[in-house]
């Protein structure tokens, strides 16, 4: 028993020692600490100077910012931080570069406002935290332009400071995100929304295909060189950016932090006109928009094409004929709400009225096209649809599968489908098809095809796909 | 000057004189300073003057006892220096815990223990019970001592729980917003008879626990007095109890033939009665039961100073060792700031209770709280159900017979809880076959009810076949001993992302 209390005490003792002196004693930032006062002793004019810098105290240092919720300790080690003569000296006691730290004094902004990682952490691979339990690691150099978006807006600080940023903003509106991605009120709702995408954490996205470290400005960049790759199944367009692009592409978007509380004194003039102008700089022509929010699927929108990744035949919106057959409450309902059954999805919530006027001018172009065409399309004898679903069934249902999801045509049963598209526009389509898509004409010139009470059958068939949805 | 004179011998003195007025027996070298040693000392004063050689043995108690009250000494110690950094509110508590963690002198080190000794000490009151009950020490006049250790037991989960909470990170949130919703798991029941409405005592657990609807501010505080203050006071008052109960009970539970099977004293053992016997047995007399000093000599006894003394500190410095060792080598986890947006997949509570959230995972109302209230229930009746004589103060009475249903149980114990799992990890459960099925037929019909069937048949099978109460007991014990083992591992160890099944963390679907 004398052995058994022996042995554990002196156990129990070894142990209290060397954790009394691995975590009090032989800590790196003391080692660090004493390291810099050497190096400034080297660098000292004179030995009164060699004298104070030797006799710096080893001592806990910090940044406290309370209305940025920072402290950070960072300066416990880089502590040459805010020095000139540590130009040029190893890191990390070397000073930080460029003038940066004179406009934005660490004692106001702190370190990880910009640098991420965790501030609170005192050596280098916890504040670094990549691999420990921390949702914002420490982004890598060239990254770290991103940190300016969260104050400024990115494009005033395209010639000084943050091009790379710039250019990912830039890269954003030419690449027509917008057309899939809302960001600041415009944009599609296929994509996920990126206002504050620069805040998510690892948790929230895919990993499963990322290999090496698991970080979100890793995923970023890979993502936009391999969207299938990072994400199967993303319904993505690989767009093949360069390093340069992607890395600008990762920039931009880490620095999409809207959700992120800051306080007045912290954003820049430049990001408060931003901000009033709801995140839009360019000019919101008809044709811009268009650009913007259609050109990515639809293509200049005067042919149809096949487009692989979404599987399917994608409509000329921009087509003479198609817009001779619809009319504004058909193409609005189809843009705001979108197509079910389709990748169409409504942009409702993604643009103003305004944009929503001007991008129906845009897409009439030269023709006029009214409010609500007229329901009459000839006198058609009332339909039987049970006929009309047998015809449906071998002419149609190919492309227009009636179940939930269309299979390469919009679905058919759809509710916007149903309430905006009159029977005029409906006959008509299938009369003389759709230039640029698919659809033909099943009414030949000479009265080869459908015959008027086909048709009628077809129609009062289609009439019956919205109740049955029901 | 006589006076001068006395005043400076007084002087001289002065440091002799306030220790003799501290300490007014000499050193304890005879048997009766010893004796005294133990007797008026208020700290000590808990403890017998002698001890039983049987008590002393390391095969017989393991020192597991020892070990809980060390540990909860260690956590004491440690709880209270970490209350002096730790901020009790959403904003603060985290940053504090990473303050503690990596700036505060040493408070990485005082925080593992704290984690570790609150580990060790789960571990050890569940070994503590299993000892108990092997030994037969719940028998008569010790059944309600039994009883305030289950209390005990209650207690120390409950501290362990409500500690969960207060480091605010992701484990800590999403294990409580697991425990609250086991907490309002009875509406399965009252939503099953449609009452919810008019009486709903989960959805009152519930708020009783969080303060609130969901895991926040509320909560955070409740916890935080729960365990700091609450449970605390109640795990000293309980602890008192038990401990008190020991001595009136005559101390650890032994053989009616421990003094023959122990032989004669060892030569380490100090002599017995150098001195003039002092104290009068006429005391003894309002002692209840047999004591063992009633009509019986002290042969086997031996001084509480040194031996017993001697003993626990050799068993509070073990558990002070392993604690700091494991300290030392291992931090405390703390995992990202606690975020209800994104919740952890899979969400565990801690691993005491992972054994009934793999029940849980069929019915939250059976695996939290039907069948552990059935368990406790079930455990503290067992000293008033199995009234057989003997075979106290043995491991398994030292008889053949008992050993045999040990293993047959344990065997039983095992496969049953092993053969149910694979069943419902291979084939799934009800909700697999029919997924309309209502809830109520799965809260009363799922592996952990299936399993608490088949355990309390298999016992009273062995009652009529072995015809020994004693045996039940031993079989519905290893059983429950079994199971809580074997579903703890697999809740720990095997279950991953939606609670599926897998062989090892490496092979979970990274999100």
């Amino acid at each position: 028993m004398k052995k058994l209390l022996l042995a554990s005490s002196l156990v129990a003792l070894g142990f209290l020692v060397a954790s009394g002196l691995s975590e009090n004693v032989f800590v790196s930032w003391k080692g660090y600490q004493k390291e810099y006062a050497r190096l400034l002793a080297e660098r000292a004019e004179d030995p009164a100077r060699k004298r104070e810098a030797l006799a710096t105290a080893v001592e806990l240092r910090q940044f406290v910012v309370p209305d940025l919720h920072v402290i950070d300790r960072c300066v416990t080690c880089h502590l040459g931080l805010d020095d000139p003569r540590m130009a040029g000296a190893p890191n990390p006691y070397a000073a930080h570069p460029g003038n940066i730290l004179k406009i934005h004094p660490p004692e106001k902004f702190g370190c990880t406002i910009c640098h991420r990682g965790q501030g609170a952490a005192v050596s280098f691979r916890e504040a670094k935290a990549v691999d420990v339990y921390w949702d914002y690691p420490l982004l890598p150099p060239n990254l770290v332009e991103s940190s300016c978006g969260i104050c400024h807006d990115p494009m005033a600080l395209a010639e000084r400071g943050a091009p790379a940023l710039a250019r990912g903003a830039r890269l954003f509106e030419e690449k027509g995100c917008h057309g899939c991605h809302r960001l600041g009120g415009l944009g599609g709702s296929l994509g996920a929304e990126l206002d504050s995408v620069g805040l998510k954490t690892k948790h929230q996205l895919v990993m499963a295909n990322l290999p090496g470290e698991r970080t979100t400005y890793r995923w970023l960049d890979r993502h936009f060189k391999d969207p299938q790759g990072i994400v199967p199944g993303s319904l993505m367009k690989p767009d093949y950016p360069t390093e340069e692009e992607a890395r600008a592409l990762t920039i931009y978007m880490l620095s999409l932090q809207a959700g992120r509380e800051l306080p007045d004194r912290a954003v820049a003039r430049d990001r408060h006109r931003l901000l009033s102008l709801e995140h839009d700089q360019g000019e919101r022509d008809g044709r811009t928009l268009y650009d913007r929010l259609c050109r990515v699927c639809h293509g200049e929108g005067t042919f149809g094409t096949y487009d692989k990744f979404l599987g399917r035949f994608v409509p000329a919106i921009r087509n003479p004929a198609f817009l001779r057959m619809a009319d504004r409450e058909f193409l609005r309902a189809s843009i705001m709400r979108g197509r079910p059954g389709t990748q169409m999805a409504g942009f409702d919530g993604g643009m103003t009225d305004a944009d929503l006027a001007k991008l129906l001018e845009y897409l009439a172009g030269s023709e006029r096209i009214p409010e609500r065409r007229p329901d009459s399309y000839e006198k058609l004898p009332v339909g039987d649809a049970k006929r009309g679903g047998s015809i449906f069934a071998r002419q149609c249902a190919g492309c227009h599968d009636p179940g939930e999801k269309g299979q390469v045509a919009p679905t058919l049963s759809s509710r916007s489908f149903q309430e905006k598209a009159s029977d005029a526009m409906i006959l008509r389509t299938i009369a003389e098809g759709r230039p640029g898509t698919a659809m033909v004409a099943f009414v030949g010139p000479e009265g080869t095809g459908f015959t008027g009470g086909e048709l009628a059958d077809l129609l009062a068939y289609l009439r019956t796909l919205s109740s049955r949805r029901r | 000057m006589e006076a001068w004179k006395d005043y400076v011998a007084s002087v001289k003195t002065l440091p002799r004189s306030v220790w003799d007025s501290l300490v007014r027996h000499g050193a304890p070298v005879t048997d009766r300073s010893r004796m005294e040693t133990v007797l008026q000392n208020l700290f000590l004063h808990i403890h017998p003057t002698r001890v039983h050689r049987w008590s002393l043995r390391w095969s017989y108690s393991l020192g597991l006892g020892l070990i809980c009250a060390a540990s909860f000494l260690l956590l004491l110690v440690t709880g209270v220096l970490l209350m002096f950094y730790y901020k009790p509110s959403t904003v603060l508590a985290y940053q504090s815990i990473q303050d503690i963690h990596y700036v505060i002198p040493s408070g990485r080190f005082m925080r593992n223990i704290h984690r570790w000794g609150a580990h060790i000490m789960v571990v050890a009151v569940i070994l503590h019970m299993a000892r108990v009950f092997y030994t037969s020490s719940y028998k008569k006049p010790r059944e309600m001592n039994w009883v305030f250790g289950l209390v005990l037991l209650v207690l120390t989960l409950g501290l362990s729980f409500s500690g969960y909470l207060l480091p605010w990170d992701q484990l800590a949130y999403w294990a409580t917003t697991i425990g609250a919703n086991i907490a309002q798991s009875p509406r399965e029941l009252t939503d099953a008879l449609g009452i919810t409405p008019y009486f709903d005592p989960g959805g009152f657990q519930k708020t009783l626990l969080l303060g609130s609807r969901s895991v926040g501010e509320e909560a955070l505080i409740r916890f935080y007095v729960l365990h700091i203050m609450v449970l605390p006071l109640l795990m000293v008052v309980f602890m008192g109890l038990h401990f008190w109960r020991i001595r009136k009970d005559g101390g650890l539970s032994r053989p009616e033939d421990a003094d023959e099977r122990l032989g004669p004293p060892g030569d380490d053992a100090l002599p017995v009665f150098t001195q003039a016997q002092k104290k009068s047995y006429g005391l003894m007399a309002v002692v209840r039961g047999t004591s063992p000093t009633v009509g019986r000599g002290p042969e086997n006894t031996v001084p509480a100073w040194p031996h017993l003394m001697t003993a626990e500190a050799a068993v509070f410095m073990f558990t002070l060792a392993i604690t700091v060792a494991l300290s030392f080598f291992f931090d405390a986890p703390l995992k990202e700031m606690a975020n209800p947006l994104i919740p952890e997949n899979p969400a565990k509570a801690p691993w005491y209770f992972l054994g009934l959230q793999e029940i849980v995972s069929f019915s939250a109302f059976a695996g939290g709280v039907l069948l552990p209230m059935l368990a406790l229930i079930g455990l503290g009746l067992i000293p008033y159900l199995d009234r057989e004589p003997g075979g106290v103060g043995y491991w398994l009475g030292g008889r053949d017979r008992d050993k045999r249903v040990f293993l047959q149980s344990a065997a039983f114990g095992l496969a049953a809880v092993i053969g149910l799992e694979a069943f419902a990890v291979r084939f799934g459960w009800l909700r697999d076959w029919f997924p309309g099925i209502p809830q109520i037929v799965i809260t009363l019909f799922n592996p952990g009810t299936l399993l608490t069937f088949l355990y309390v048949a298999y016992s009273v099978w062995i009652i009529r076949r072995e015809n020994s109460t004693r045996l039940g007991g031993i079989a519905i014990f290893t059983c429950l001993l079994a199971g809580f083992i074997i579903l703890t591992l697999i809740g720990t160890y095997f279950r991953g992302p939606n609670w599926g099944f897998y062989w090892s963390p490496s092979h979970w679907p990274v999100h």
